[in-house]
């Protein structure tokens, strides 16, 4: 209500102004529109006309003559009327416009007698074999239908348009992602283009029931964002919610599914990532197929999975890929490289500065003679070390990739080696560190990682300040707010607490498929069977009738 | 603002508390071995043995060869007289650079002097101090000069305290010497009806050390360090030792047996022996009360692998097995009477025979209970051992037997 009083306020203030400075403020004068910044409304107010010329002279005041902006002025079929196709140069493919458009229109109509309709449903009838045609009545959607990548086509004498799509720009070929690369598994990877996203999505889940609600957001970047579920699967509630948080976001541009995720979390200032941020369209599926809800960004081959809990993130699809005994080693040795990822410099600083007793005397001589001659305390040692790899790494990722390998190289040396000999840091702490660094690269989600890597700093100085006490405590801490934590609704630690048995089948294990019966409790209340039971494979003479489901 | 107030008092507890309990690895001097001696003038003499970690830490360094320059040496031995065992150790700061540290202390070792005196008041202190661990710390009984002892080299554990330590990991291999760890002895110290006791390390005379003629000087130490069978307390003052014999058969009583080798005659066969390998070994005493007086009877039951046989002998056969069972059940007996005699004599009740009577008559150990220093030497002790072999070895018939 608010905003569109705003709205209209604005509107005649600056009508206002126009007339204030001499203009003429009709739709005509293409002056202003030239100048001044195009506006949804504005368009809207300003129908086709039945002159070809004033609108053709009004979309190129629009458009601000741009050089890939095209306005294709032609004869159709020698004389019988004036066109003009108009299109984003680029945007569309070639060879339909032409073959499909300009070809028939130019070379091959002849009229139809007698008329049925008007001169465009006839065109739209015999002349224009392209798939998805649509109308348009005002210059709002002319534009924004070119903006799209379709060819519009304007013809004289009529006061409509027509929107054929024909786009075909230049996108990237479906790639193994680099983020989450697989050993077994599909090697297929999300691209920019949403259209190959939700291809790739559909080959997965060939149902009806996939459903692809599509909204477009940003009011200068126009990005289309596709909401995917499957019916029955996903929880209504679920549905609405993630529907009703996309809504709410009015920003200028969508650049990437971050805006949205930072944009619809439920804790905007905590650290853990609150939806699951995947390049793999399998990881997806699985997720859907779990009764989770997908967002597909167009011009990121990210998609955001939600709700996206602690659990959700420590699973990664290729543990359904091998042997079931591979997965629960893989989760189990995942866990605990987490575990390691965001405690060991601190337990080792505490340990080491704190307890002295609780180490093996062999161990502790050992730790003393790596830290013999070393001149800041342990504290400041493992914060030095961990800042130079997280630089390291940080530009690592940044450098070209000719140069990376150099860098890395020295980068090895000087702080492995180099540190070491000059007695700087100790050994040791060159060990936790690398072990700490490489088992942060376990996690099957970065931005879980991100945190990890993140807590481990306020972790250190705590332990540097107390001891196992202070680790002790920022364990609480991280475990408190953890446990206040939800995404989209659902608990963050769904899955661990409240307890729920078959959940734990696939936790810090992942049991074998035919086990696993159920779908997550806290996420499909409604429909939690996956399969038949009695799946479990066994030799012809034993096997009974087979379960149903 | 409520919150920033609170985060700004969090930052600042955490910044003004922290720290206190800091220090750094490389600081402290860790004290693993510890001998209190009684000095002249009724004053204490402590030592106190520290490594070297620069020598011992691993990493490219490498090893030591003994006799090197002092810079060299594993360890070293800081020693501090003072009127009491806090302020000898006080005594000892004014020469360490590193704070000393006593939590990694494994070896507590009294010097027989000290022993005899009465260890009770020093107790007191490592039963306050946070930092001795009553689990982890072993206790001894020196015959000789403690200090000599802690000094004696050995190339394989390159600390003689590590060196102790490792002797008391494998003490299963002979069983024939006691150590016990503090808790142990401070829980015996207060209990009625049970003494405490101690192993027994000395120097002994090193006969690898030997320089034969022509040879140049034994790069072996004169002296090597031993541990052997145990010293037997009354209250906090020891009494006496037990040799090696009798110290198993304390150990028997104890259920602290947990292997070891018994050698005894070959049936059958005059002047051979044969030699069992304890498996696992279970004792139960039990208490009577008969008109002649407290009768205790100690159940042992024990497994046992034959490993070795000097005469002809045809283990095939169950009857030689059963004698074999009976002889070496014999020869475990005789190690615990001979065991409780000595006890008897010294008059210590290390068995815990008190222990035993208070937990079946509760009632009449109560009127016992203060006599019982003089009833201990009286009371009959009968042994019943039930002993297996369990596995005769590779071989199978002697091939030199007579079929």
């Amino acid at each position: 209500m608010r905003k569109r009083v705003v709205k209209k306020l604005h509107h005649l203030i600056r009508n206002y102004a126009y007339k204030a400075a001499g203009k003429n403020t009709g739709p005509d004068d293409m002056d202003w529109i030239h100048q001044a910044v195009v506006e949804k409304y504005d368009l809207e107010r300003i129908p086709i006309e039945a002159d070809l010329a004033t609108n053709i002279k009004r979309l190129k005041g629009i458009s601000g003559y741009c050089p890939d902006f095209i306005i294709r002025q032609f004869e159709i079929g020698g004389g019988i009327g004036e066109a003009a196709a108009i299109f984003l140069e680029g945007m569309v493919e070639r060879v339909l416009l032409n073959e499909n458009l300009l070809k028939p229109l130019m070379i091959h109509y002849r009229p139809f007698k007698p008329a049925r309709g008007s001169f465009l449903d006839q065109i739209l009838s015999v002349a224009l074999p392209v798939d998805v045609v649509k109308k348009c009545v005002n210059l709002h959607e002319v534009i924004d239908h070119v903006l799209e990548g379709s060819v519009v086509l304007l013809v004289d004498g009529e006061s409509e348009g027509l929107a054929l799509e024909a786009a075909g720009f230049k996108t990237r070929v479906p790639e193994e992602p680099m983020t989450e690369a697989v050993v077994r598994g599909s090697r297929e990877g999300f691209t920019e283009a949403l259209h190959t996203n939700i291809t790739l999505l559909r080959r997965r889940l060939k149902t009806p029931n996939l459903v692809l609600e599509s909204m477009v957001l940003g009011r200068i970047s126009h990005t289309q964002v596709v909401v995917g579920y499957v019916r029955g699967l996903a929880a209504p509630e679920l549905v609405a919610e993630v529907r009703e948080r996309l809504k709410r976001i009015d920003i200028d541009g969508i650049l990437e599914s971050n805006y949205l995720e930072e944009l619809l979390r439920d804790h905007p200032l905590s650290p853990f990532p609150q939806a699951i941020t995947t390049e793999r369209p399998d990881r997806v599926a699985a997720n859907l197929l779990e009764g989770r809800v997908a967002i597909l960004t167009e011009n990121t081959p990210f998609v955001l999975i939600v709700p996206g809990e602690l659990v959700a993130h420590m699973q990664s699809p290729e543990d359904f890929y091998h042997h079931f005994i591979l997965g629960v080693f893989i989760r189990l040795l995942r866990w605990c490289a987490f575990a390691v990822s965001l405690l060991l410099p601190s337990v080792y600083v505490a340990v080491t500065t704190f307890h002295q007793e609780m180490i093996p005397i062999r161990l502790l001589l050992n730790i003393v003679a790596a830290r013999e001659g070393v001149p800041f305390p342990a504290v400041v040692e493992a914060l030095v070390m961990e800042i130079a790899f997280e630089i390291l790494r940080e530009a690592g990722v940044r450098l070209p990739r000719a140069v990376g390998q150099a860098v890395s190289i020295v980068g090895a040396l000087v702080i492995g080696e180099a540190a070491v000999m000059a007695g700087v840091v100790s050994p040791l702490m060159v060990i936790v560190v690398a072990l700490t660094g490489i088992s942060s690269f376990l996690s099957p989600s970065f931005d879980l990682a991100i945190s990890i890597r993140i807590l481990r700093f306020p972790m250190m100085f705590l332990a540097g300040l107390l001891g196992l006490f202070g680790v002790a405590t920022g364990m609480l801490a991280v475990l408190i707010h953890l446990a206040g934590l939800r995404s989209v609704g659902l608990p963050y630690l769904a899955g661990l607490t409240p307890f729920h048995h078959d959940d734990w089948k696939d936790l810090f294990i992942r049991a074998p498929l035919w086990m696993m019966r159920r779908r997550p409790a806290e996420l499909s209340e409604n429909n939690r069977k996956r399969q038949a039971s009695g799946l479990k494979p066994e030799p012809p003479d034993r096997h009974p009738q087979g379960g149903t489901i | 603002m409520k919150r920033r107030m609170l985060i700004i008092l969090v930052l600042l507890i955490c910044l003004n508390a922290g720290c206190w309990d800091l220090r750094e690895v490389e600081d402290l001097g860790y004290v693993m071995a510890m001998a209190i001696d009684s000095g002249p003038q009724g004053k204490i003499r402590l030592i106190a043995q520290v490594p070297n970690p620069r020598v011992l830490g691993g990493g490219q360094r490498g090893g030591i060869t003994p006799g090197a320059s002092i810079a060299a040496k594993p360890y070293r031995n800081y020693e501090g007289t003072g009127s009491t065992i806090f302020d000898a150790l006080r005594e000892i700061s004014r020469e360490s650079s590193r704070r000393l540290f006593f939590a990694q202390n494994r070896t507590l070792i009294f010097s027989e002097a000290m022993a005899e005196k009465g260890v009770g008041g020093v107790l007191d202190f490592l039963k306050r101090s946070v930092e001795i661990r009553h689990g982890l710390t072993m206790v001894f009984v020196a015959r000789g000069d403690p200090a000599k002892i802690l000094d004696i080299p050995n190339p394989h554990a390159t600390v003689p305290a590590l060196r102790i330590d490792d002797i008391v990991r494998w003490r299963g291999q002979t069983s024939r010497f006691a150590p016990v760890p503090l808790s142990r002895f401070l829980e015996t110290l207060s209990l009625e009806g049970q003494e405490p006791y101690a192993g027994v390390i000395e120097a002994a005379f090193n006969p690898a050390a030997q320089v034969r003629e022509g040879e140049k000087a034994a790069l072996e130490p004169p002296l090597t360090l031993r541990l052997t069978g145990a010293a037997l307390f009354r209250n906090d003052r020891m009494v006496g030792f037990l040799d090696e014999t009798e110290t198993r058969g304390l150990l028997w009583v104890l259920n602290e047996v947990k292997g070891g080798q018994i050698v005894f005659p070959c049936p059958g066969q005059e002047g051979k022996k044969a030699t069992i390998e304890i498996l696992r070994a279970n004792a139960k005493i039990e208490p009577e009360i008969t008109e002649d007086g407290i009768i205790m009877t100690v159940k042992i039951r024990e497994e046992g692998n034959l490993v070795e046989v000097e005469g002809p002998l045809d283990t095939s056969k169950p009857e030689v097995i059963k004698e074999l069972d009976r002889l070496h059940a014999a020869a475990i007996g005789n190690e615990v009477m001979a065991a409780v005699y000595k006890a008897q004599e010294l008059g210590s009740d290390a068995f815990g025979f008190g222990e035993a009577f208070r937990r079946k008559f509760p009632r009449e150990w109560k009127k016992i209970k203060r006599d019982w220093p003089e009833i201990f030497p009286g009371i009959e002790v009968r042994v019943q051992v039930v002993a297996h072999i369990r596995r005769m070895g590779m071989t199978g018939k002697p091939p030199f037997l007579a079929p």
